[in-house]
């Protein structure tokens, strides 16, 4: 065949055109293609593989690899636009040193803690999980087993752990990453609604003409939500965007209203506008009489510290932090009074103006305000009081669940909603905000899985951060992780993980797509599928459920947290994890594996190959012979629909750009609770929070509570850790694409010039960070994109090789159970000046 | 403005069905611009080289403005260098895909 | 705000323990991925800034959509509600005498597709997209393939060529 470099581009100018409108490109249509079958370039459309925003875009693909990627202008989310991190996805995958076979540590030719490792075939690195699985639960019980899984989970691989956990092996001790991330924000929508997840929809940003960020750096973590603030705020010049933070950052250069707090000051500037509200009489009397109650929070709630910690100690409701007395409006009143303007401004180090202006633009009946946050409140150990504080603003004034009146919660990874909220992969959750401490709950879940009663256990399993202190206690025999990399993205690596993961009681397994520091400290590496790679399905930070299909062929002989995870069931039988008591209410299961009792159910196996969509490959589906995928998804959509939560069917969602629950009658739904917009609000109500018993939110009171740990003369710097746009999370997948890593090639200290100055530091010095559990050792940055007031020090953690969780606290909110990683206290050593 | 690179770019142009054929005989009327597909429903691919990204911007404008038609949304952009241009797309050398002209 | 003081002494001791017995243990050996293998619990010396490279010129594309790295420096440029630094170069009006690529016409697109006279809002912030680049090194390989590599390899296969 000739084709020339300019006959080429036109010929796939014209195919990226005609596949984004759905169109075939009849064979002749281009007389310049003489080869036409070789070049056509296959593109379909998948969501991005990194953050919640959940943006769309088309992966082209030929000869089994991707080779172009762009932004999908179907797709409402980004109408074509992609960040920088999305404009790379085609390379994401590819990286010198995929994980391509499975490894085990091994010494003498069998399994050694302390061995090295060496290829093993698949079969002998899932019998002997299948035999350690086994043993520990023989010996030692459910509880001596755990999984740490992710908001990247599909959400069929998501719903396929969380059954074989909680149903299969009867553990509950099963957490997704999103603990670190989500957590906070899931227990407030609870607290205060009884449904997780946003009540509004990214449309609102072209509705509101105010923006609040609550501890949220969009401009670099949710880019292309940014670009629609902007467009908003830069086309509507009356649009008033103010910013909140601990430390200046890109977000800053379009605030109206720039504000640095110190610390923990968010408590008391929420309190403070709550007031103002009241005080200037601007509360929607009929909204808060109609809709809502007042409830005061129990207080002294500790850090989510281990029990001997003093501050727990001293805590007298670390036990039971959850919990709340109703009180009265004027109650509340009198609650917020002692928050006044003065207070706030001395406390938080804002000006008196800017927290006026901020208290303004929620108190103005006029204004449309949407408020977003993510870590700065999330992470934080007060945070699910920061939500139920920002809620509270939207709820004294009514500005809530209409088109731009949205308090908007933003999430971190592609499915932290779609999986680790919906499915609730959590340790104390079921599908569809059920719970497992709730007796009717456990039942509905054993109902639709056809289990006996008293399968799913009824107490709470290990947290994120409880799973790293009993793998260190011991009291952890097998541990496996998914998609996940907490020997990173863990606080308190050195005293908490690390010696937990390696603790000889254990036995640690990590799939993973490439050798991440947790797989370096793994028993067992398994090497793993990834994004096009297989079929899936996520889910955004508004509700939206998004599909994608197998694109590409994983490397070598790495396979799906799917296929992992139905192999390793069809490995175990009922009767080697099931006692005695159990197995004669449903003696019929006794000779079954996990995999006939979870998978080959009747149910999840129903649908035939024939189902799949043509043209597109399904390995795990292929291998089992029956359409996996839709028969997880559709008996897991059974739990919610009727409840608020419904999905549409399985095959519509291949079809579209994804669709916003509750979707009822295949209509999605955009603002809950708002007659016209909610099915679910009955008529005549306007407004109804339907998942609280009597239908109405509520309001909290909680005090201002002092955080863990604080600068003193021994540690004199706050340290918050965080984030980069041009790396996701920890930087397993972009630092592995060349013009991403060297756009920021190393995590570095910020810091504030006068500080650098004070230590005899300056730019380039390498100083060690230390604090009380550990020290990383980094190169001092007082310039760039993050601008630090003097006592503070910023680390991003996206770098292996700056492990900077080394030195962060692994205090909690004591009721999400969500780490701080946002405040701890640090001291600087100078290594050498530069 | 440089003049040095050729510009590719392709269009979906959305027309009522029955202003395709009309509009079809305008386009082919335009100096370097073909149409690579069609559908019933009113669906073109229109695909259009340049030297001038002005000419591609124009195009995009005098379509929308044209009877009939619904949409005119620019879909892929790319800019090659002239002097290589007419090579071979298959020759040993590795690709030349230069950013001339375009922050993309 | 008050804060709570913790004596340091106390926290000093709950640390100390077992971590001696620990410390032998902790690094074993371990495939090199973006870290060495093996030094998990060690402390790696920090490498020093990356700097600019050296032949800062116009980078090849790997596909036609991917946007462009940015050539030259960008510290200290200022693009805020006041002033775009990038556009004074990189405008439809600017780029000529700048001598600098004019703002690709897809930027003149709006969300509804609607073409604009100027770069569209939504793409004001150039740095979202637009990334300089240091000097750094990879860490690990790419083998990402373009489609112009991709076909060759597949036509030298239909040649039977290796």
């Amino acid at each position: 065949m000739k084709m020339t470099r300019r006959e080429f581009a036109k010929a796939n100018a014209a195919a990226v055109a005609a596949a984004t409108a759905g169109m075939a490109m009849p064979a002749g249509a281009s007389n310049l293609i003489t080869n036409a079958e070789l070049t056509r370039l296959n593109w379909n459309k998948a969501p991005c593989r990194f953050c919640g925003v959940g943006c769309s875009v088309m992966v082209a693909t030929q000869n089994d690899r991707i080779v172009a990627t762009h932004g999908d202008i179907h797709s409402e989310v980004n109408r074509g636009l992609n960040c920088v991190k999305g404009y790379f996805l085609s390379k994401i995958l590819y990286g010198e040193d995929r994980l391509r076979q499975p490894m085990l540590r091994k010494r003498n030719g069998v399994y050694d803690k302390h061995g090295d490792f060496e290829s093993v075939s698949w079969d002998e690195a899932l019998d002997l999980m299948a035999e350690k699985f086994k043993a520990a639960i023989r010996d030692h019980g459910p509880e001596s087993v755990a999984m740490f899984g992710s908001g990247q989970w599909t959400i069929w691989e998501g719903y396929a752990a969380s059954k074989l956990f909680k149903a299969g092996l009867r553990s509950n001790n099963i957490d997704p990453n999103a603990r670190h991330c989500m957590a906070s924000a899931v227990f407030a929508f609870m607290r205060a609604f009884g449904s997780d997840e946003p009540m509004g929809v990214y449309d609102d940003i072209e509705h509101a003409n105010a923006f609040v960020l609550w501890g949220s750096n969009m401009a670099e973590m949710h880019p292309i939500l940014w670009t629609r603030v902007t467009d908003r705020r830069l086309s509507y010049p009356d649009t008033r965007v103010a910013v909140l933070s601990t430390y200046e950052h890109r977000s800053f250069d379009l605030a109206d209203i720039p504000m640095v707090m110190k610390p923990h000051a968010d408590v008391v500037i929420l309190n403070y506008i709550a007031n103002h509200i009241i005080q200037t009489g601007r509360v929607d009397r009929d909204f808060v009489d109609n809709h809502t109650n007042f409830a005061r929070a129990v207080t002294n709630i500790g850090y989510g510290l281990r029990a001997d910690d003093p501050r727990e100690q001293a805590a007298e409701n670390a036990d039971d932090p959850n919990r709340w007395t109703e009180m009265s409006f004027e109650a509340f009143a009198e609650h917020v009074a002692p928050f006044t303007l003065e207070r706030a401004a001395r406390e938080s180090g804002v000006s008196e103006s800017r927290l006026e202006q901020l208290a303004e633009l929620y108190a103005d009946p006029d204004t449309k305000v949407m408020s977003f946050w993510t870590m700065g409140v999330n992470q934080h150990v007060r945070g699910v009081w920061v939500n139920n504080l920002i809620y509270n603003l939207h709820l004294l004034t009514g500005k809530i669940s209409e088109p731009g009146n949205s308090p908007f919660s933003l999430t971190g990874q592609p499915s932290a909603c779609g999986t680790a909220r919906e499915v609730g992969t959590f340790s104390h959750r079921l599908p569809a905000d059920r719970v497992v401490t709730n007796p009717e709950h456990r039942r509905d879940a054993e109902e639709i899985w056809k289990l006996p009663e008293g399968t799913i256990p009824d107490r709470v399993g290990f947290h994120a951060v409880e799973q790293s202190r009993r793998l260190k206690d011991g009291d952890l025999k097998v541990y496996w992780t998914q998609v996940s990399n907490n020997m990173q993205a863990g606080p308190n690596v050195m005293q908490e993980i690390l010696p937990g993961w390696r603790n000889p009681e254990a036995f640690v397994i990590v799939s993973d797509i490439y050798p991440t520091a947790s797989a370096q400290a793994a028993d067992l590496i398994l090497p793993a599928a990834s994004w096009v790679e297989k079929e899936g399905a996520f889910g955004n930070a508004e509700r939206r459920t998004q599909f994608f299909h197998q694109l590409v062929t994983a490397p070598g002989e790495a396979r799906s947290d799917l296929w992992q995870l139905v192999e390793l069931s069809k490995r175990i039988r009922v009767d080697a994890v099931w006692p005695a008591e159990l197995l004669d209410q449903a003696p019929e299961y006794r000779d079954k594996t996990l995999f006939e009792l979870l998978y080959a159910n009747g149910q999840v196996d129903r649908y035939p190959l024939s189902d799949m969509e043509e043209g597109f490959a399904n390995q795990e589906s292929e291998a089992l012979g029956f359409y996996i995928q839709k028969g997880l998804f559709e008996e897991y959509a059974r739990f919610g629909r009727g409840k608020g939560k419904d999905l549409d069917d399985f095959d519509v969602y291949h079809q579209t750009r994804g669709k916003r629950w509750p979707v009822v009658d295949g209509e999605e739904t955009l603002w809950r609770y708002r007659e016209g917009y909610d099915p679910y609000v009955e008529a005549g109500k306007g407004v109804q929070f339907y998942a609280k018993p009597d239908d109405r939110a509520l309001i909290f009171a909680v005090p201002d509570e002092p955080p863990a740990e604080a600068p003193d003369d021994d540690y004199p710097y706050w340290l918050c850790t965080g984030r980069v746009l041009e790396h996701w999370h920890t930087g397993s997948m972009t630092r592995r694409v060349p013009e991403l890593h060297r756009a920021v090639p190393d995590a570095l200290l910020y810091m504030h010039p006068e500080d650098a100055r004070a230590e005899g530091m300056r730019r380039g010095s390498e100083v060690k960070v230390i604090s009380r559990r550990g020290e990383v050792r980094l190169r001092v940055e007082t310039r760039g994109r993050v601008s630090v007031p003097r006592g503070l020090v910023y680390v991003p953690f996206f770098d292996a090789n700056r492990l900077i969780n080394k030195v962060v606290l692994d205090a909690t909110d004591p009721i999400s159970k969500q780490t701080d990683y946002k405040k701890c206290a640090v001291r600087l050593e100078l290594i050498s000046l530069a | 403005m440089p003049t040095d690179a050729l510009h590719i770019a392709s269009l979906l142009v959305h027309v009522q069905p029955s202003r395709a054929p009309g509009l079809a005989r305008w386009l082919e009327g335009q100096p370097d611009t073909e149409i690579r597909a069609e559908d019933a429903a009113g669906k073109l691919v229109v695909v259009l080289e340049s030297q001038h990204e002005r000419r591609i911007l124009e195009l995009v404008d005098r379509l929308q403005a044209r009877p009939g038609v619904l949409g005119a949304a620019l879909v892929y952009h790319q800019v090659l260098d002239p002097a290589t241009a007419d090579d071979a797309e298959e020759t040993a050398e590795p690709p030349q895909r230069h950013s001339e002209g375009a922050l993309s | 705000m008050k804060w709570l003081t913790i004596p340091a002494l106390s926290l000093a001791l709950l640390a100390a323990g077992p971590a001696m017995m620990a410390e032998e243990r902790r690094d074993a050996p371990a495939p090199d991925g973006l870290r060495p293998g093996g030094t998990l619990s060690q402390e790696l010396p920090a490498p020093p800034l990356a700097g600019q490279p050296r032949h800062a010129g116009r980078e090849v594309l790997n596909y036609p959509e991917q946007p462009p790295v940015i050539p030259h420096g960008i510290r200290d440029y200022q693009v805020d509600l006041r002033t775009n630094r990038c556009l004074e170069c990189h405008s439809r009006s600017a780029a000529v005498e700048a001598g600098a690529p004019m703002v690709s016409i897809s930027h003149f697109r709006d969300r509804h597709q609607q073409v604009l006279a100027a770069v569209s809002p939504d793409r004001y912030f150039c740095t979202q997209c637009h990334v300089p680049q240091t000097d750094a090194g990879p860490i690990v390989g790419n083998t990402f393939l373009t489609v112009d590599e991709v076909l060759r390899e597949m036509l030298e296969r239909e040649r039977g060529e290796p």
